[in-house]
């Protein structure tokens, strides 16, 4: 049955093995939650209509595996999404200085333009915290883009991330083309595959 | 039974309480109890706080811990909510039972009756997470020790009666044991009360009850009078339930469940179901509870042929009835199925016992479902009101496939129990009922997906359940004929089929009003000159117009100059059916002939309501304007792009990689416009010169009527003779394929494959079997589906560019080959005798699963996939559940380490496994569901196009015969059957929505194998593996990616076709 929305738009979770990519797409897209580590495999999507600004949103939020292993997949999917998530876990440092690195890959792998969050998971776990805030935050701030602690566990800012996210990418949209196709992401979506068609 | 902790004897009552298994033995010890602590049993909660002051050791304070928690909600106003309210339920099902304790909570004078005298429902119901939860906060976990302690989530009815009895009790509902409710006796005069008529004659006490409030639980075949009651049919559909018993043993507590496998995701294994046993099943769930429960969807014919039906009765009731089903072919179908699904691991399978001691397996038919109308009513007599509301069976009949388990009902049981809230507040009757009907509405969309997520909230406010709730959605003049004042005759509402509520409302409109419009839309075309709707049209330059007008980009006017009319007509009957979504009803040549002019009206009426500006039904909302069509035009261009799919999967079953290959080159190859008969394959076995192709049906040769036209691939059908010719089943179309050999239509599951006895005959032919090919080739169709595959994977070899063969690997069917059972699906095998055969299956499906959890060298296939699985997903069934304390089973935690360390995956065993597993069979459970709500939809479709197709036959032979009838009743006719010709494809468009949806379900199946194979290979040490396995492990991981990039194509086929939806409306308004 096809559903009844205003617009799709495409996010991407990256960021190292094991900082909670999945959790946070499965709290996010079906509101579960489980503590048992299981590593994604390539790549995989979940599907969650959202309301923002009384719009229906379509998000189409794929998931990918932290492993090296992957990447070559992996990064041939940063090219069709409109929203690129980063994700490190604020218990472990070397997630956080990967970031660095994740960026450099979105600079090479993505179209240009596309919306960009940060994310530092895991923030129900304040004992063994490694990462401050503050560091996340002028992380964000040295790249122009939204930074949000969540914990998939808990739920918290996790369903506002997304919205965030989904947001900007629809204020962007609705700015540069009006009425026309009301979606000129569209055509980025057709870009997901391996090879790169892209039209944008 | 006694107590050893205590000399109370209070204390050895309650033990007994909380342990008895059974209703005689609830009822006895709650006697004793109260005896004991000399308290009035049914006193309401007064008796609660009694029972409670007196019994304080720590067993029973955690539960009263429990149960005041959950009284002590606001909702309930510390039990005065509806302290002056009293209340008769009629039935102790667990939704009455469920009702009785929520009224109980709110203070109301709760007093029950129930026929039966015992709990003897071993059936086995599905919990919904928040079922979960409510129960537990009831208590369950004290009642009943095994409370979804399995795998799946679920609880036996009968163990859902007596924990939900016994918190009835203890909370002070008066109940009353084989005594029948025959009806209501109103109040004789005013002042008076209502009461019931009971039998046998109740103690004197229980006569006089006057009560304000009736709750009807009592089962689908009773509902108060002054209801009524809708029909929901599908076509034939025979459940099978099955209980055997649980010995407990450890080999059985390893035999993974089944949360459910059904036959329009999963073909494989029905497949070797049938080719083992003969059994022919449409799905099928395992789960164990107190018993090993089976339930099953049969199909009549293998029923018939297996000699578990004797006869085959058109009247379904008679086709079930006890005469006519043999009980011990059912107890072996039953044995069989379930020994099979469970690859004979349950042992014996040793039927369980029901009320009368016979075992416990029955058919019943789910053809029809009743369907309350309204959920409650207002009685007023003498100036008594009595409110009246239907929980459980009789509100509405929950259809098992679908897994809503006993949830639905707990829901209308709070709905009611919150109607009587309001009730007692003082709400008006007209306010009570539409706010309870608005409820209602709501009742039949819920899904644990939609409703509120956090459960732990759930109240008897409807708000802290449903989101996005509207309780004035029913306004209370709506409900006006609801509240009965006086002994009038109620407003009996005429039941109807499934599609009434769009009934005759959106008329196509007259002839004229066509004919208007196809002039406006072809006005301005050189060459056109629309007068009529028949001789207009015979040039085809009309018909191309009419296309152009609608998607312009199609073509050049000018290419057609030099078409002759024939071909000018087909190609854009072909046009029309691939890029705009209309199927064509009549041939090219009947159109250029002009000898079908009916059918050119009803064709060209499609166009019209597909396209008109205004939205022509109003009723449904996916089914309006472009949706009509769009839906069977996406549905074609998916199948165009997964039957791509599917030539790749077997171009990589028949070996390694192929080289990358420009998917359209494929498609041309075989493409020819639809209408003019293609060449060879296309003809069927015995028929049929082409003239008049829509006449008569390409497989019986008989005639054709316009309503009962079915187009597929340029042939049409009779809906009814569009079947496989196997087990019978009214195929989809984009589900069927033609046996070059035999030129049956076969669906996937049926179609004879090469790899059998008829192996090399078979093979040429298969490889030309092409039956979708008139759909391939969309000159202007988007290239997208096409790029996708380019990337991730491999594309069939060129030469074989079609052996479509459903989803066996290879080494599957090589083993099912070598089962030496595979019957020639063309001859109905002689029934072969289920058990031996099944043991045969089993032995040979054993043999390949025994290499599971040890390295395996050879790709898993499908079939050892799911078995091995199944087996490693025993390992949630010791999973400890949250809070309570679950029986571990040492043995079976013993036995699976030891595989795990055979398998040298010890340290990638444990818990991750699991809870994949438990992950794997929730999304399991979810498409199960969804696959059923499809299936079980796309049914109804069926049966009400079936209706269609009469009334249209009828009508179509009266305007044929009658010509001498006056020109206006003529017109009448004409119109009428447009009416029935736009019903039908709205119809046809809603069945194709629900294809899409399946084929969703179909990729997330794949994906979910694919997942669980890969991660078999991965976990293994890699200093361990082969270059074969390395290079199987790639293989495996490039199918992967492929499913998942053609879930993506789905997502963005449907985006394309918003957005072309979108971009058309503007362009036809004008």
């Amino acid at each position: 049955m096809a559903k009844a929305y205003d617009h799709l738009f495409k996010l991407l979770l990256i960021g190292d093995s094991g900082v909670g990519k999945t959790c946070l797409i499965i709290r996010f897209a079906e509101d579960n939650f489980n503590n048992t580590y299981i590593s994604t495999i390539g790549i995989d999507f979940r599907i969650r209509t959202v309301d923002i600004e009384g719009k229906k949103i379509k998000l189409q939020v794929w998931d990918t595996a932290g492993q090296e292993r992957f990447k070559t997949i992996t990064t041939a999917y940063y090219r069709g999404a409109m929203g690129i998530i980063l994700v490190y876990d604020i218990t472990d440092e070397k997630s956080f200085e990967n970031i660095q690195n994740w960026m450099k890959s979105i600079k090479e792998n993505a179209s240009a333009g596309v919306e960009r969050l940060l994310l530092g998971n895991k923030c129900d776990m304040e004992a063994k915290r490694k990462v401050q805030k503050e560091q996340a935050d002028k992380l964000a701030r040295e790249h122009g883009i939204r930074f949000f602690e969540t914990s998939a566990k808990s739920s918290m800012n996790v369903d506002e991330a997304f919205s965030s996210l989904a947001r900007d990418i629809l204020l962007k949209s609705g700015g540069r083309r009006l009425k026309n196709n009301n979606k000129p992401p569209s055509t980025d979506l057709k870009t997901c595959d391996k090879k790169n068609t892209n039209k944008c | 039974m006694a107590s050893t902790i205590s000399t109370n004897p209070a204390h050895a009552h309650f033990e007994s309480f909380l342990q008895a298994q059974l209703c005689q033995d609830v009822l006895s010890s709650f006697q004793g109890l109260c005896g004991a602590l000399g308290v009035e049993p049914g006193g309401g909660l007064s008796q609660y706080h009694k029972v409670k002051a007196q019994l304080n050791y720590w067993n029973a304070k955690s539960l009263w811990a429990k149960l005041d928690k959950r009284a002590s909600q606001p909702v309930y106003q510390q039990g005065r909510a509806c302290t002056g309210t009293k209340c008769l339920v009629v039935g102790a099902g667990p939704c009455g039972l469920r009702a009785a304790v929520e009224l109980a909570m709110l203070g109301a004078r709760v007093v029950l009756v129930e026929k039966r005298t015992k709990f003897s429902r071993h059936n086995v119901l599905h919990l919904w997470p928040f079922t979960i939860h409510d129960l537990r906060a009831l208590g369950a976990k004290k009642f009943y020790g095994r409370f979804c302690t399995g795998s799946l989530d679920h609880i036996s009815i009968r163990q859902l009666q007596l924990l939900l009895l016994k918190v009835a009790l203890l909370l002070g509902v008066e109940i009353h044991w084989g005594i029948t409710f025959t009806g209501l006796q109103p109040p004789p005069k005013k002042g008076s009360g209502w009461r019931a008529q009971l039998q046998p004659s109740p103690p004197a006490q229980l006569a006089k009850y006057e009560f304000d409030v009736l709750i009807s639980a009592a089962g689908g075949k009773f509902v108060p009078e002054g209801f009524t009651v809708r029909e929901m049919r599908g076509k034939l559909a025979i459940g099978i339930t099955a209980n055997f018993v649980n010995g407990r043993t450890v080999e059985e507590t390893q035999v993974p469940e089944i949360s459910g496998v059904a036959r329009i995701y999963n073909q494989s294994f029905f497949q070797s179901l049938l080719k083992a046993t003969g059994i022919d099943l449409e799905n099928i769930v395992y789960y164990k509870d107190d018993t090993h429960y089976f339930v099953m969807t049969a199909k009549k014919q293998c029923l018939l042929r297996l000699g578990v039906l004797h006869k085959d009765w058109p009247d379904t009731e008679r086709l079930l009835g006890s005469a006519n089903v043999v009980p011990e072919a059912l107890q072996r179908f039953a044995r069989a199925a379930a020994d099979f699904a469970t690859h004979g691991k349950l042992g014996k399978l040793e039927f369980a016992r029901d009320a009368h001691g016979r075992p416990d397996v029955s058919a019943f038919d789910f053809t029809s479902m009743m369907r309350a109308e309204s959920s409650a009513r207002v009685q007023e007599r003498h100036g008594t009101r009595l409110l009246l509301g239907l929980v459980g069976d009789c509100l509405v009949e929950p259809f098992w496939p679908l897994g809503t388990g006993v949830a639905r009902g707990f829901l209308a049981a709070f709905d009611a129990a919150w109607m009587v809230k309001r009730w007692a507040e003082g709400a008006g009757p007209l306010e009570v009922l539409a706010e309870r009907e608005s409820l209602y509405q709501l009742l039949s969309q819920t899904s644990p997906e939609n409703m509120h997520r956090n459960v732990a909230q759930y109240g008897l406010d409807p708000a802290t359940r449903y989101p996005n709730l509207n309780l004035r959605a029913v306004t209370p003049s709506q409900v006006r004929d609801l509240y009965d004042m006086e002994a009038k005759e109620p407003v009996q509402r005429m039941s109807d089929e499934t599609d009434s509520g769009k009934a005759a409302t959106g008329a196509v409109g007259s002839q004229e009003e066509l004919l208007r419009w196809c002039q406006e839309q072809t006005a301005g075309y050189p060459g056109v000159h629309v007068t009529d709707l028949s001789s207009s049209w015979a040039d085809g330059l009309a018909l191309c117009a009419l296309v152009h007008r609608l998607r312009p980009a199609l073509l050049e006017p000018s290419e057609l100059q030099g078409m002759g009319a024939l071909e000018a007509t087909s190609w854009a009957l072909k046009m029309a059916e691939h890029e705009l979504g209309i199927t064509p009803v009549l041939s090219a040549q009947a159109m250029v002939a002009g000898s079908d002019p009916l059918g050119l009206i009803a064709y060209l009426s499609h166009f019209h309501s597909a396209f008109k500006s205004v939205p022509h039904n109003p009723g449904s909302v996916s089914q309006g304007s472009p949706g009509t069509a769009s839906a069977v035009l996406f549905l074609g261009k998916l199948q165009r792009t997964l039957q791509r799919t599917r030539t790749q999967e077997n171009g990589e079953d028949a070996g390694g990689k192929k080289p990358r290959l420009e998917v359209k080159a494929e498609t041309p190859s075989t493409e020819e416009p639809p209408v003019p008969k293609p060449d060879e394959p296309m003809t069927p076995p015995s028929q049929q010169q082409d003239a008049s192709a829509e006449d008569l049906c390409a497989l019986c040769g008989q005639h054709l009527y316009i309503l009962e036209r079915l187009c597929a691939d340029g042939r049409f059908f009779h809906r009814s003779c569009f079947r496989c010719h196997i087990c019978e089943a009214t195929l989809w179309p984009g589900g069927y394929r033609q046996h070059p050999g035999d030129g049956y239509l076969y669906c996937l599951q049926h179609l004879p494959q090469t790899g059998h006895e008829e192996d090399s005959s078979d093979r040429g032919p298969e490889s030309q079997d092409l039956p979708m090919s008139s759909e391939n080739n969309t000159p202007s169709g988007p290239a997208t589906p096409v790029d996708l595959h380019q990337g991730t994977s491999p594309v069939p070899n060129p030469i074989q560019p079609t052996r479509r063969l459903i989803r066996l690997s290879s080494p599957e069917r090589q083993r099912l080959s070598s089962l030496h059972l595979t019957p020639d699906p063309e001859m109905e095998p002689p029934p072969k005798p289920p058990r031996s055969c099944s043991t045969l299956a089993h032995q040979a499906l054993e043999a390949s699963f025994k290499g599971w959890g040890m390295p395996v060298q050879s790709p898993q296939v499908l079939e050892a996939m799911e078995m091995g699985e199944e087996e490693r997903s025993s390992s949630s069934e010791e999973e400890t559940e949250e809070e309570e304390d679950v029986p571990l089973d040492s043995d079976m935690e013993h036995f699976l380490r030891n595989l795990a360390e055979n398998s040298g995956t010890m340290n990638n065993y444990p818990t991750w496994r699991r809870t994949l597993l438990r992950r794997a069979k929730e999304e399991e459970m979810k498409r199960f569901c969804k696959a059923q709500a499809i299936q079980r939809r796309l049914n109804e479709i069926e049966a009400a196009l079936r209706e269609l197709e009469a009334r249209g036959t009828e009508l179509e032979l009266a305007l044929r015969s009658q010509s001498s009838s006056p020109e206006k009743q003529k017109a009448l006719w004409v119109e009428q059957l447009l009416q029935l010709v736009q019903k039908k494809n709205s119809l046809v468009a809603e069945e194709a929505e629900l294809m899409i949806t399946v084929q969703e379900l179909n990729l997330e199946e794949k994906q979910w194998q694919l997942d669980q194979e890969l991660r078999t290979y991965m976990n293994r040490e890699e200093t361990l593996k082969t270059a074969a396995d390395r290079q199987a492990e790639d293989q495996v991981l490039r199918k992967l990616l492929d499913v998942v990039n053609q879930r993506d194509a789905l997502i963005r086929l449907q985006e394309e076709r918003r957005l072309s939806e979108l971009a058309s409306e503007p362009g036809v308004q004008g």
